[in-house]
């Protein structure tokens, strides 16, 4: 099969992801340096960069999965490419929205902008009303983009085909590509997640305009309806990469069957229903919700483990496996798939929630499965297609001292999330009281070992970089 | 009939109003103070978000002081240098206009001075020096040990996985799909019993329970207000005796009755060994009902558990149990 | 004294309870007692003893309150037969309001305690039988000395006053629910709609709601205490969150089926799965 070229959009996105996820990076040891006590100057700017890292990490991974699963997937359908440039052009608009509130108007509503919050803090309402706009402009840009790539899907695949449904009834023609039923799914349920945001948005814009007051509870749904099920789904387009990927490494194929389709239709029910282990502390929400939470959860751990890690760990066991950057990277990610899972189901059981909910556990799990998870899956493919449109000669040392790296690096810095959300120390806290003194010795060992990642990121990105910049100018 | 009742009503309460104020200026400006203003500052008790106005009116004019209450921002437009070096001192943190009109003003003005003078209504907070990690209470170490258990498991596995590439072979993929299937039957078995056994754990009251001691709390940007009364707006604030240290007898039922006056805020309950042992939510327009036993005689105390702007790290509360 | 004298000199009380324990009024202090006023009125009350005292019924028997809520628990008002103000209104209000939320009997009782110590058995059976309450076993209506129904009045916060130019009383309306002595939640007042009262006859019952909403109105909540059936139901706040999902499936299939004409069915063919090796 032939190497497919790469769009410029796509070597846009790279390019997009290699800049910024090291700035945010930066921002997030920022975090955890004044935490520990540093910077003292600076204190103030810790909840604006806060929701900076947030919102910025979120919004990158989520566009660079959905550019590597489009590249990816073009090789089955294809997507617009206007579309393509439509989804570069809103991002870019609506990250310097974020940008202006973030720094001219110190807007720090968090990631999740919990209603009332952005009316209600220290900054001035245009920083509200551009935050808002910002979140606008991302999320209509996205839900188009996510549609356009369904529409791709659809004019290849009937929707029974694309969501494997032929296999449930025991047929395998025409051949369906995992990857292409996991976009699917993924996609689905991202319209759900993004129209709640639309729903969420014009909820604010009504208190804003009318001064008609929403019902909190309500308001909260929405938020994690929207925000979990996000960034669950940016996971999942990972996933669809490794389907796609792992078996070009390890030599044997990966095919859908009926298990594997199975799983996968679960997952876009249970997918819908997993946020609500978020509202476990509001008491106000019924029990019955509470229980599909965690039920949910659960659930979803079992086509997660059972089949996409047992596939995986099939596929690679005793085969002759390709190990480079790419590769490594890629199995790797679904380790930390895996143990942030494990961090995920405990927190995600309501009588652990108690000691757990909004504890410091909370980042850690999620660090664990975007960081080690999702951020591995797209570096890994995009390194794996700089080099496959470049064929240039690997470095072995340098890249498995890059991926060591970053290894070190991110479980350290997980590990002082863990033991301090243990210790019950809260999660986003400038500084921390007397009494939990001790969880700024912990942020200030993961500045040190989140600096170790960004090492290892630097060395991946020139190990990256000079393909890219082959593949931009081929001349040179 | 009902309009009648009204004005009744009215009369009485305008007259009550009217009596107290000729009590002075300065008690109605401890109550806007204690609306307005003291979620930010204390008097005599150290600065918090913004500094301790204890002796503020021997400090700043009386000018001055009545310019920057009423329109903080005008001033901060102007770099008036004080501001300027407020703001560098107290994070850049901005005052925000509260909307009191000049005789309000004047009010607050006439309680501070009256307050500055008196010595402090109750003693600071001792500082407390920082502190180690306390010994993990037990369910908090159980859910650590078992993800380090399993995390350890996921990792020996993946490195055997990786590993065994250095020895290919051919996989018998039928004795495989095999193991999948056990694999498959035992985690949904496992995942099962184990949300039969957790989810009546769910720490969520279902019986009957009466609460030995119903205490409202009332969280709003950043404290949290203590009171045997609800207190669902700022106005009930100045009407509501508060709690201003909370006692409660050790091996008392107690409900905290939470609900939140601007933002959700997290009503995180620490216990002796500064580990959570209860929460709810805050959230404005609902009282969240938490109810506990509270056994052990110590100093507990409560931290805001869901971020709410810029003070959330300062939002705090103590109790005692003896 | 005209009946809408006397109902507003009870309010007036019920505002005085409220004031009085809340002597600073700030300038917000709204014009009549509002729910959040009689919230916290009641909330007073919240797990108060209530004093046991022999009382007699209108059978003439004598008995202890405790003998009352020995059985279950009890739900407790005040009145007294001569009113011409609330007191009768009030007591049908409680009469309707107990039947349509059911459970007299099997889940508590209820006692109408005067609190004119003038009055006789014969008054009592009167009032029952003006109420055609005679023939409910489990509506009692009693009468007590003097000085033991000012120990419950003081203990429940309830205001009565004779006034001697009229010889009537001046006199809140309160409805106290009682389980094992101590009190489970009070209604000040004739409460709007009967809700509140089913709340009350819920939480006697044992059922423990979650949740209290603060007084105030916000458009589309996600769900609600249904008083009549004491579940929680949902609440119209809820299609805004069912309309994602359904929103979602609607636009897969609007797209599926509109590319339905121009699609490229390929049973087989190349791209169709990575095949092994580099590519």
């Amino acid at each position: 099969m032939t190497t497919t070229r790469a769009s410029s959009e796509t070597l846009y996105w790279i390019a997009i992801t290699f800049v910024l996820f090291p700035i945010l990076t930066a921002v997030g040891i920022f975090l955890r340096t004044v935490q520990a006590g540093g910077l003292p100057g600076l204190q103030s700017w810790f909840y604006p960069l806060m929701t900076l890292h947030g919102v910025g990490m979120v919004g990158v991974w989520y566009v660079a999965a959905m550019a590597a699963v489009s590249d990816r997937l073009s090789r089955y359908v294809s997507p617009s490419p206007l579309m393509g440039r439509i989804a570069l052009a809103g991002t870019l608009l609506g990250v310097a929205l974020l940008l202006v509130c973030v720094f001219a108007g110190r807007f720090a509503a968090g990631w999740y902008f919990l209603y009332p919050l952005p009316f209600k803090g220290e900054w001035p309402q245009w920083a509200a009303v551009t935050f808002l706009l910002a979140m606008t402009v991302l999320g209509a840009t996205w839900l188009l983009w996510s549609l356009d790539l369904l529409r791709a899907i659809a004019a290849r695949y009937s929707l029974s085909q694309a969501l494997a449904w032929h296999y449930l009834a025991g047929r395998s023609e025409p051949e369906l590509p995992p990857a292409v039923l996991i976009t699917t799914v993924s996609l689905i349920a991202a319209v759900a997640a993004l129209l709640s945001g639309v729903v969420l948005l014009v909820l604010f814009y009504v208190e804003l305009l009318a001064g008609t007051a929403s019902d909190p509870l309500l308001m909260k749904n929405l938020t994690f309806f929207f925000g979990h099920t996000l960034v669950n789904l940016t996971l999942y387009l990972g996933i669809a990469l490794v389907y796609d990927l792992l078996p070009v490494y390890a030599g044997r194929p990966w095919k859908t069957n009926r298990i594997v389709a199975t799983s996968w239709n679960c997952v876009l029910l249970i997918v819908l229903f997993a946020y609500f282990h978020h509202m476990y502390m509001d008491f106000v929400q019924p029990g019955a919700l509470q229980a599909i939470g965690q039920i949910a959860s659960y659930a979803s751990a079992i086509p997660a483990a059972v089949v996409t890690i047992f596939g995986a760990l099939l596929l690679t066991y005793r085969t002759r496996m390709r190990w480079n950057l790419g590769s490594t990277l890629i199995f790797l990610a679904l380790a930390g798939w895996a143990i942030g899972g494990v961090g995920a189901v405990i927190d995600s059981t309501i009588s652990a929630n108690v000691r757990l909910h909004n504890t410091l556990w909370v980042p850690a799990h999620f660090h664990t499965y975007f960081l080690a998870g999702v951020v591995f899956m797209v570096i890994g493919y995009f390194y794996h297609r700089c080099q496959e449109l470049t064929d240039l000669p690997e470095n072995r040392s340098v890249q498995r001292l890059a991926v060591l790296l970053m290894v070190i690096g991110a479980y350290g810095f997980f590990a002082m999330f863990y033991l301090a959300g243990a210790y019950s120390v809260p999660r986003r806290y400038a500084i921390y009281p007397a009494e939990l003194a001790f969880g700024a010795k912990y942020a200030g060992a993961a500045a040190a070992f989140a600096a170790t990642f960004l090492l290892g990121f630097i060395l991946y990105l020139a190990e990256t970089g000079k393909r890219w910049l082959r593949v931009v100018r081929p001349g040179q | 009939m009902r309009r009648i009742a009204s004005l009744v009503v009215a009369i009485w309460l305008t007259a009550a109003g009217v009596a107290h104020a000729e009590g002075g200026a300065a008690a109605e400006g401890e109550s806007l103070f204690s609306a307005k203003c003291t979620a930010c500052h204390s008097i005599g008790g150290g600065a918090r978000v913004g500094p301790d106005l204890q002796g503020v009116t021997a400090r700043r004019s009386h000018e001055w002081l009545a310019r920057f209450i009423a329109a903080p921002d005008q001033l901060i437009a102007a770099k008036d240098p004080i501001v300027v070096e407020l703001l560098g001192q107290y994070n850049q943190i901005a005052m925000p206009n509260l909307g009191l009109t000049e005789d309000e003003v004047g009010k607050v003005i006439a309680y501070l001075a009256e307050s500055g003078t008196a010595p402090p209504a109750a003693a600071p907070r001792p500082a407390v020096s920082p502190m180690a990690e306390p010994e993990l209470l037990a369910p908090q170490s159980t859910i650590l040990v078992l993800f380090l258990a399993l995390t350890a498991v996921i990792t020996i596995v993946f490195a055997a996985v990786a590993s065994s590439t250095r020895a290919p072979a051919a996989v018998d993929v039928e004795r495989a799909y095999a193991l999948r299937r056990v694999l498959f039957f035992t985690g949904v078995t496992v995942v099962t019993a184990l949300l039969v056994a957790t989810i009546p754990l769910a720490p969520y009251v279902t019986a009957d329970a009466r609460a030995d001691r119903v205490v409202y709390v009332a969280a709003r940007q950043y404290d949290f207000v203590f009171s045997d009364e609800p207190i669902t707006s700022a106005a009930d604030l100045a009407q509501v005796p508060r709690i201003s240290h909370l006692e409660i007898p050790a091996g008392t039922l107690v409900e905290f009755r939470v609900t939140s006056l601007d933002v959700t805020h997290g009503f995180g309950l620490y216990g002796p060994e500064r580990q959570i042992i209860a929460q709810t939510q805050a959230m404005p327009g609902y009282f969240n009902r938490l109810l506990l036993r509270l056994d052990a005689p110590a100093q507990y105390h409560v931290f805001c558990l869901e971020y709410c702007a810029s003070g959330h790290h300062l939002m705090r509360a103590d109790l005692t149990v003896k | 004294m005209s009946r809408t004298r006397r109902r507003a000199a009870g309010l007036v009380l019920a505002g005085a309870v409220v004031a009085g324990v809340a002597p600073r009024l700030a300038a917000a202090a709204t014009t009549r007692p509002n729910a959040a006023q009689v919230a916290r009125a009641e909330s007073r009350l919240g797990g108060r003893t209530v004093p046991d005292i022999p009382v007699t019924l209108a059978d003439g028997r004598r008995v202890q309150l405790a003998d009352l809520w020995r059985d279950g628990p009890l739900l407790l008002t005040f009145y007294y037969r001569r009113c011409t103000g609330t007191c009768t209104p009030f007591l049908e209000w409680v009469r309707d309001a107990v039947q349509a939320a059911g459970g007299l009997g099997s889940d508590y009782h209820v006692l109408a305690l005067t609190f004119d110590d003038s009055e006789t058995t014969a008054d009592l059976r009167a009032q029952a039988a003006a109420l055609r309450l005679l023939a409910t076993p489990d509506w009692d209506f009693a009468v007590a000395a003097q000085a033991d129904v000012a120990r419950v009045a003081a203990a429940v916060d309830f205001g009565y006053r004779l006034d001697p130019a009229t010889l009537q009383y001046d006199h809140d309306s309160l409805l106290i629910g009682i389980d094992r002595g101590r009190v489970v939640r009070a209604l000040f007042g004739t409460p709007e709609g009967n809700d509140r009262l089913r709340e009350l006859v819920w939480e006697l019952r044992g059922v423990f709601l979650p949740v209290y909403r603060v007084p105030g109105n916000t458009l589309l909540r996600c769900f609600r205490f249904d008083a009549r059936s004491g579940r929680v139901r949902l609440d119209w706040g809820l299609f805004l969150l069912v309309l994602p999902g359904v929103g979602a499936i609607c636009l897969a299939l609007l797209m599926f089926a509109g590319a339905g004409p121009y699609r490229r069915v390929r049973l087989t063919g190349p791209g169709a799965a990575p095949t092994p090796g580099r590519q």
